[in-house]
């Protein structure tokens, strides 16, 4: 087996609110191997945002901060570089699309003045070929006439043209590994199909590796290889995305699944969604033992108090869940 | 479009128009209105759910607010219980505001922070004068109940909730004053998925017991399948198709309702139904393209299909398409 590109181990980051500090990623590691797109999901706030901007040290500390850990990249350990080390390797080795891109992209310079930039940092090129570079990026992103957009700002693109130009900037020094962090949650339905094309193309073209982040089990199966899936702060289920989306071994992983209404589910009979009963927890009152215990469906006495530890249950499929400890 | 079962539309809307004039506040410099809802006729049979769909400025929650006249509509007819609302004054509109109710997308925007539950819910019982305070906290109580909160929830602010929890105290609100219609706009988008089924299950028995009719706005196809007995597909500030759900979902006639349908992948095995590539983006309400206005990102348009403005025709009973190319 080939070496893997990024390995993340026993990664803890905590904030603190009110005087009071809690975890919000609680001692998570795992794999990215080359040439693969990995996908975290999981609700609104169970930490998926907090490790991708973890890799990267781009924490706000405080009120964040990365209590212990490692991340290897290229055997070092990427959260005990200096912060111009770290910044050689930002957006050269290992860039990030985020959300919003408003909030990367500078509404008041025009594409030109952006695009170009990471370029004339990481590599050698001149002013004139980084230019063309950027010209030649967005055309790679499959934007209509590239060279009028370089003169526009932002604000005069579309949603999905943003996403993309965003892409671009990413991709413009070839990393090997690109974060995307919930690249087409803000974008219709067509647009997004589109997206994930591109993104899906570019992979092939380039062989880079992708940590994708998202909460669509659909685009999950589609285009990634393998699914983290977190839930308040840890890892409940890990494994080969197919095989795992379509017999979910946490009851977690099945309640999200069977809570997803699927095109044709009522016209099959189900009128009754499948509920996960409750809320998701907030990460500074975490329940004891499993965190998933109060709305868990086949709780047992001892999920109140003692916390699975995520073991294999099968060649590269782990779950942290009592009612699967025995079958190794 | 008249229905052969002669129940009583609750709700007809004909022909409304609302268009927004862009004087002001906008760069681009155009005194062309944005024909945000251009010509929409639909209605709702009483303790029926009408679906709207479309992407993202379709002019959905224009239509809604301007059927509730929380905006005035530009044109057109709005007959509730067979009465047209446009000539009302605001005066004449007051009791026939406790009949027809709105859900918003965002629960934390849509309740006044300041106040406590028990407040927000009294305040439609004092608006129209209904009921003593006794009487109204009782009501509250009753209220809570219904939508799976406890009455000790009453005496809290809408900080100390959870999305969903808001959202479920949104809906009491709503349904406080036994309305005939709900308009629910996105009332589940902002919500994450396993919370997405409780309060979509609950919308499904409130409707059941309180024989309730609803306009349920969403982007989501699935979710609308789910929940709604008819749906209509809008572009543009147009419908494009409407139709019973079933009919629509199994045999979608125009090729933007396939468009939507076939990018969603499947959880299970990651496919898409097919590939039916869109391209582009959704065109600008300002200035929209002649003929079909889906014409520009339509993978199967003829040169008509360019200067044709296509009618919503009826090609099958209750099935109406506005597509020269699918009417037969
Ligand atoms: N800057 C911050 N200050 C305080 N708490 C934070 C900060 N950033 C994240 N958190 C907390 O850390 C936890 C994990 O947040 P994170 O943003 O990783 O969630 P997420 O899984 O990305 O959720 P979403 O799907 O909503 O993006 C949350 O409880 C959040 O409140
Ligand atoms: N008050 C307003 N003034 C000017 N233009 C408006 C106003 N409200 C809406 N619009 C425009 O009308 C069009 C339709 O907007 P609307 O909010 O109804 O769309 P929508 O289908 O609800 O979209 P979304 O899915 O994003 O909620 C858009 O182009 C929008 O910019
Ligand atoms: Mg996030
Ligand atoms: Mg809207």
């Amino acid at each position: 087996m080939t070496p893997p590109e990024l390995r993340v181990k026993n990664l803890n980051v905590s904030f603190s609110r009110n005087g009071s500090e809690f975890a919000a990623v609680n001692g998570i590691s795992f794999d990215l191997c080359k040439g693969e797109i990995l996908a975290i999901v999981g609700e609104s706030g169970c930490g998926k945002t907090v490790t991708a901007l973890s890799i990267l040290r781009l924490i706000p500390e405080p009120p964040g901060k990365i209590q212990s850990g490692s991340v290897c990249f290229n055997s070092t350990d990427l959260l005990k570089l200096s912060s111009r080390q770290l910044q050689d390797i930002r957006g050269r080795d290992i860039s990030m699309i985020f959300q919003d891109p408003l909030t990367c992209l500078n509404p008041v310079l025009t594409l030109g003045d952006q695009l170009p930039e990471p370029i004339l940092r990481h590599t050698s090129l001149s002013r004139k070929e980084a230019w063309e570079k950027g010209i030649a990026l967005l055309r790679q992103v499959e934007i209509p006439s590239p060279t009028e957009k370089m003169d526009q700002f932002p604000h005069q693109l579309s949603g999905g043209m943003r996403q993309r130009v965003m892409i671009a900037m990413a991709l413009s020094c070839s990393p090997r590994i690109l974060i995307a962090d919930e690249p087409t949650t803000a974008l219709d339905v067509l647009i997004q199909a589109q997206i994930i094309d591109l993104l899906r193309n570019l992979k092939e073209q380039t062989g880079m590796s992708v940590i994708l982040i998202t909460h669509d089990l659909g685009i999950v199966t589609e285009i990634a290889q393998r699914v983290i899936v977190m839930y308040a702060g840890d890892i409940v289920e890990m494994g080969p995305s197919q095989k795992l989306l379509q017999a979910p071994l946490h009851p977690y992983t099945i309640g999200l699944k069977n809570s997803i209404p699927k095109l044709g589910q009522k016209r099959e009979g189900d009128k009754h969604l499948t509920e996960i009963p409750g809320n998701v927890p907030s990460p500074d009152q975490l329940p004891s033992g499993c965190p998933f215990h109060p709305r868990c469906p086949s709780v047992v006495e001892r999920c109140k108090t003692q916390k699975p530890a995520l073991k294999e249950v099968e060649p590269g499929h782990q779950v942290s869940c009592w009612l699967h400890e025995s079958e190794i | 479009m008249t229905d052969n079962l002669g129940k009583p539309n609750l709700l007809e809307v004909r022909n409304l128009k609302k268009h927004f004039s862009v004087k002001e506040n906008f760069t681009r410099n155009s005194d062309e209105p944005i024909r945000a809802v251009d010509g929409v006729s639909f209605h709702i049979k009483a303790g029926k759910t009408l679906g709207l769909v479309g992407e993202s400025g379709c002019g959905k929650s224009t239509a809604a607010r301007t059927i509730l006249r929380l905006v005035e509509p530009t044109s057109g007819e709005i007959l509730f219980k067979g009465e047209n609302l446009v000539p009302l004054s605001h005066k004449e509109m007051q009791p026939l505001r406790r009949e027809m109710q709105i859900i918003f997308q965002d629960p934390f925007a849509s309740l006044n922070p300041r106040k406590r539950v028990r407040h927000i819910l009294e305040e439609p019982f004092e608006i129209h004068n209904i009921g003593s305070p006794v009487d109204r906290k009782k009501q509250v109580e009753e209220l809570l109940n219904k939508v799976g909160l406890s009455p000790e929830h009453a005496d809290r602010f809408p900080h100390e909730f959870s999305g969903g929890q808001l959202q479920r105290i949104g809906i009491a609100r709503a349904i406080a004053l036994n309305p005939s219609l709900v308009i629910a706009d996105e009332p589940v988008s902002a919500l994450d998925v396993s919370i997405q089924a409780q309060v979509i299950n609950l919308l499904q028995t409130l409707r059941e017991n309180l024989n309730i009719s609803f306009l349920f706005i969403s982007h989501d196809m699935a979710v609308v399948e789910h929940f709604c007995d008819r749906v209509a597909v809008m572009y543009l500030g147009k419908i494009v198709e409407i139709a019973d759900s079933d009919q629509l979902y199994q045999n979608p006639r125009h090729p933007y309702t396939e468009a939507l349908l076939s990018v969603i992948p499947s959880i299970e095995s990651g496919q898409r139904k097919q590939h039916l590539l869109v391209k582009g983006d959704i065109p600008s309400a300002t200035n929209p393209p002649t003929g079909c206005a889906f014409h520009t990102r339509c993978p199967i348009k003829e040169k008509r299909c360019e200067t044709t403005v296509p009618e919503l025709k009826e090609v099958e009973p209750g099935h109406f398409v506005a597509c020269l190319l699918r009417e037969s």
